[in-house]
């Protein structure tokens, strides 16, 4: 069982959860499940988030107008809620991928300061 | 809401089917269904958490807590609805009457009139230059001065004008019953300059002012409906008007606020054209308003009128050089009478208040006394000093929003029937409104009083009376210093409320005892109209007119007697002040000053004063026979206590001397509280000559009947002779009482307000003492005390503390008594029976209001109350 120290660690890479359902989800839509397996094998196995932070970060999202969900059937005939990415939402991804590409390029400048390739 | 519902509905099964879905790949591979189960849920994580945390998302924390938070709050007071009640009957009284009161005060006092431009908008009256300063006369202003002004003034941008100073008394006949309605007549640019706008057809057009132009009439909204039915096929249409076809050009917006601003609320049913003609010398009198132009002062203007006058002031009109023009802004003339009494009221209103929060503390006081073993538990239970104030806030701000909504709403009936009260004469009445400066100052006084009282509850919550709260009897509360607020919170309302009780009482007997006095004539069933043949009549052919006049007046049917005289008593103007200097001594001005009329023969019968001795003023008493006066009682006595036979006296008044001919009774002049002074009367027919304007008194059953005959009588003597407004001699006795009535009234209603919020705090305060003691009454009623003891022994202590109110209150009245001796009339500020009444009234309210919640205690049943809860 999570204890509030776990839950605080997923907290901080709340907005980057975030940011990598909207990338799955360019892909097209998903039930949370498929979102989950998505960023595991995406990331290899790397990234192994806490199944359940996914739900409060999906509301989140919701919330906030960038995804949206319908009620569907999944593959193996059971009902699930299937979400979708909304034109404010491919607007925000677009945003947030280009800041993190700049964040990453900085910190990385900082930590290998000589590989300018 | 909705998006929030939709996207967590089925949140239980979403999250069951992702476990299961985990679940389902785990089994594909490999593992046994309850390992795998049970890596899924390792992998998901805590389901309630995650439940939670996605909720949490849609969450309004605030707003959520605020909503339980009121919830608690309202379960809390239903625990005692007694109390509840009492604070809330207690702040809709207070809250209603400062509302009240201030409206009142804003709309007389600050707020602006509601013309356009208004802080330019001014009046013109004109006064005699050889006269002693007086107050400004509203309709004192001349046709031809009046023309002159319209074209010549650069100061002015605009001005407009009325006849007379207030609306007048029309017949309207033809289609249906003939009525009386009030009408104004008004030059053509009076009505554009005060904002007024026509629903339907227009307004006066320039040309329709003229001399003999065709008749028109504008109605007004009101009458339009009620005569009308609101027709819209009005225009065009024909009335007959005092005999003369009118027709009808426009209809005004209800809107217009003209009679509610100037005329204290009397409607005006139509306006007509008053016919402005420079050449003509129609003396009759007009209000003038006018309108600044930017950036000019009232001085300038002034300045402006004078050269104008002067200008004005030759051939014909010569006699007009003496006079000269004031310029007084709108709003001063309209509520000069009004200013002190509302000052006052505010002061009655801040009473009031303070006696409303002092209520409220104490009661808050008393109750939270009560809750201190909850709010200790709850603290010791971890909730913080904040969370317990938020919590005692709201459910301040609970009761304050109820008590205040039913304030405003006493408010709101409050101000309509003072609108209606037109009997009032308040000025400016019309105005009178709910608006935002009145609810945004209640609002503001609301939310502090909430915030406040919130803090007061906890006053008596020490840190080491920790423990206290939580043993299992806690008893009644043992806090001297709570206690001691509450015991001064009852005592100062006490006082307050004697001391209101106290101005009321002194102001009520007043007002009784002077509406009881003898104005030294009868005004019941008499008006006056004032004629001034002025320029039309040269002086020698004056006594003849008026003579005409007044056989034709008197011959009009179910007339009993006509005469005219100088200024009627009690009227617009005061009379003048006069010489009467013995014959053959020398002025002395110390003893030798009277107030002096000019009348006609038959005025003291037609008045209503008795002629005491000797005989009244006849057709002998012309130039150039021997002149003749008439002096009043006290003139009379006085002489007499000199050894002088009146009636064989002889005064030089006005550059003549005359005999004394007759003695008749002292009549008020400026007002029923007026001291006897000296009065001499000189007839018609011996006065200077340049006393040429008089009021016409005429007596009869119901004199405002007659009025159209009276002036078709006039007018057969003179067909163009201008007349001023038919006004009741008893309506002029009411308009000197105005003040006093809306005085004594408001600081009536305050100590009334005042007496009723004692009590609730009274009742509220034993109610919850009761219910405190039970314990102990309990006790005692086992213990075997007659029933009457338990009450006394609730009622011991808040007696004493009235008693002490009672005292203090007393000294306080005494002291504050003289401030209103200027309202009082034949009654000493420290009248010992209106302070034993007012001292009886509060204990008897305060008894009555203690006593009915004691009752109760009697009733306890000692073996419930004394189980263990």
């Amino acid at each position: 069982m999570s204890t509030r120290r776990d839950r605080d660690r997923v907290d901080l890479l709340q907005g980057t959860l975030d940011l990598l359902i909207l990338r799955t989800l360019r892909l097209g839509p998903a039930h949370g499940h498929a979102i989950v397996k998505a960023i595991e094998y995406g990331s290899e196995n790397v990234l192994l988030v806490e199944q359940g932070s996914l739900y409060p970060a999906l509301h989140r999202l919701i919330k906030r107008g960038w995804i949206t969900f319908e009620e569907g059937t999944s593959e193996n005939n059971r009902r699930a809620k299937f979400y979708q990415l909304t034109a404010k939402g491919r607007k925000q991804l677009d945003l947030e991928t280009s800041k993190w590409d700049t964040l990453a390029r900085a910190v990385g400048r900082i930590l290998r300061p000589a590989s300018q390739e | 809401m909705r998006r929030a519902r939709r996207a967590l509905s089925g949140l239980d099964d979403d999250i069951r089917a992702h476990i299961e879905r985990e679940t389902q790949e785990n089994i594909d591979r490999g593992l046994s269904p309850e390992e795998a189960r049970r890596l899924a849920l390792i992998r998901f994580g805590n389901v309630s958490l995650v439940h939670e945390d996605t909720r949490a998302v849609w969450a309004r924390p605030w707003l959520d807590d605020l909503w339980s938070t009121t919830r608690i709050a309202a379960r809390t007071w239903r625990r005692t609805p007694v109390l509840a009640i009492a604070i809330v009957v207690t702040l809709a009284l207070g809250i209603g009457a400062t509302t009240t009161a201030f409206t009142l005060a804003y709309s007389v006092l600050v707020q602006q009139l509601p013309f356009p431009n208004p802080d330019r908008l001014v009046w013109v009256t004109t006064y005699d230059s050889r006269e002693a300063a007086s107050p400004a006369a509203i309709g004192s202003n001349r046709l031809p001065q009046f023309a002159d002004w319209q074209h010549h003034l650069t100061t002015f941008e605009q001005v407009g004008a009325w006849a007379g100073s207030a609306p007048d008394v029309f017949t309207v006949t033809g289609a249906g019953t003939p009525e009386r309605v009030s009408g104004l007549r008004v030059t053509q640019q009076l009505l554009p300059m005060l904002g007024a706008s026509p629903v339907i057809g227009r307004l006066f057009g320039i040309d329709e002012d003229k001399p003999r132009a065709a008749q028109t009439v504008v109605l007004s909204h009101g009458y339009w409906q009620r005569r009308f039915a609101s027709r819209t096929d009005i225009v065009g249409e024909s009335i007959t008007i005092e005999n003369v076809p009118h027709t009808v050009i426009g209809v005004l917006s209800p809107l217009f606020p003209l009679s509610g601003s100037l005329f204290a609320g009397a409607p005006i049913d139509m306006y007509l054209p008053l016919a402005v003609d420079g050449d003509d010398d129609i003396g009759g009198f007009m209000a003038v308003v006018g309108r600044l132009r930017p950036g000019v002062s009232a001085e300038q203007a002034r300045g402006e009128l004078a050269s104008r006058q002067i200008a004005l002031s030759v051939g014909k009109w010569e006699w007009m050089a003496v006079l000269r023009q004031q310029v007084t802004p709108l709003a001063d003339l309209v509520t000069r009478n009004a200013r002190s009494p509302v000052l006052l009221l505010l002061g009655g209103m801040g009473c009031v208040l303070l006696m409303t929060c002092v209520n409220l503390a104490n009661l808050l006081l008393v109750r939270g006394s009560g809750r201190r073993r909850e709010i200790q538990v709850r603290m010791a239970l971890g909730a913080s000093v904040g969370r317990v104030l938020a919590q005692m806030t709201v459910e301040s701000a609970l009761l304050v929003a109820v008590g205040g909504t039913a304030g405003i709403a006493i408010a709101v009936g409050a101000i309509g029937s003072l609108q209606r009260a037109t009997w009032l004469s308040l000025p400016r009445i019309g105005e009178l409104q709910l608006g935002w400066p009145a609810i945004a100052t209640v609002g503001i006084i609301c939310a502090t009083m909430s915030v406040t009282f919130g803090s007061v509850a906890l006053l008596h919550l020490r840190q080491r009376d920790l423990m206290d709260g939580l043993r299992p009897h806690p008893g009644i509360t043992t806090d001297r210093r709570a206690v001691y607020v509450q015991r001064l919170a009852l005592a100062t309302q006490v006082a307050i409320v004697i001391v209101l009780a106290v101005a009321g009482g002194l102001l009520l007997r007043s007002l009784a005892r002077l509406v009881d006095v003898d104005p030294g004539f009868n005004p019941h069933g008499a008006l006056a109209i004032r004629v001034d043949p002025a320029g039309r009549v040269a002086p020698p052919a004056r006594l003849q007119f008026f003579d005409q006049v007044l056989e034709r007046v008197r011959a009009v049917p179910r007339v009993e007697s006509a005469a005219l005289t100088i200024h009627v008593p009690m009227g617009d103007r005061p009379s003048m002040g006069w010489d009467a200097i013995p014959e053959g001594r020398e002025y002395n001005p110390t003893t030798d000053s009277a107030a002096g009329r000019i009348v006609s023969p038959e005025y003291f019968r037609t008045v209503g004063a008795r002629i005491l001795e000797g005989r009244d003023f006849d057709a002998r008493d012309i130039r150039p026979h021997p002149f003749v006066m008439a002096i009043n009682e006290t003139f009379a006595r006085r002489l007499r206590a000199d050894g002088i036979d009146p009636l064989r006296a002889r005064f030089r008044v006005l550059g003549n001397v005359r005999q004394v001919v007759a003695i008749v009774s002292d009549a008020k002049d400026r007002g029923l509280d007026d001291s006897a002074r000296r009065e001499v009367y000189i007839p018609i027919g011996q006065a200077p000559s340049f006393f040429q304007s008089y009021d016409l008194v005429v007596r009869a059953d119901d004199p405002m009947a007659l009025v159209s005959s009276i002036r078709a009588a006039i007018w057969n003597v003179d067909r163009n002779q201008a007349l001023g407004t038919p006004v009741a001699l008893e309506e002029y006795i009411g308009r000197t009482l105005m003040p006093r009535r809306l005085l004594t009234g408001v600081i009536s209603a305050f100590a009334g307000i005042a007496l009723l919020l004692a009590a609730c705090g009274v009742y509220g305060v034993v109610g919850y003492r009761v219910s405190q003691q039970m314990r102990e009454i309990a006790i005692r009623l086992a213990l075997g005390a007659p029933r009457r003891h338990a009450i006394a022994a609730v009622l011991q202590d808040t007696m004493t503390c009235v008693g002490f109110g009672l005292a203090v209150g007393s000294v306080l009245a005494m002291a504050t008594a003289p401030f209103i001796r200027t309202y009082l009339f034949g009654i000493e500020p420290r009248d010992a029976a209106t302070f034993v009444t007012a001292c009886t009234v509060v204990v008897g309210a305060a008894l009555l209001a203690a006593y009915l919640p004691a009752r109760r205690a009697p009733q306890v049943d000692p073996i419930a109350a004394l189980r263990v809860e």
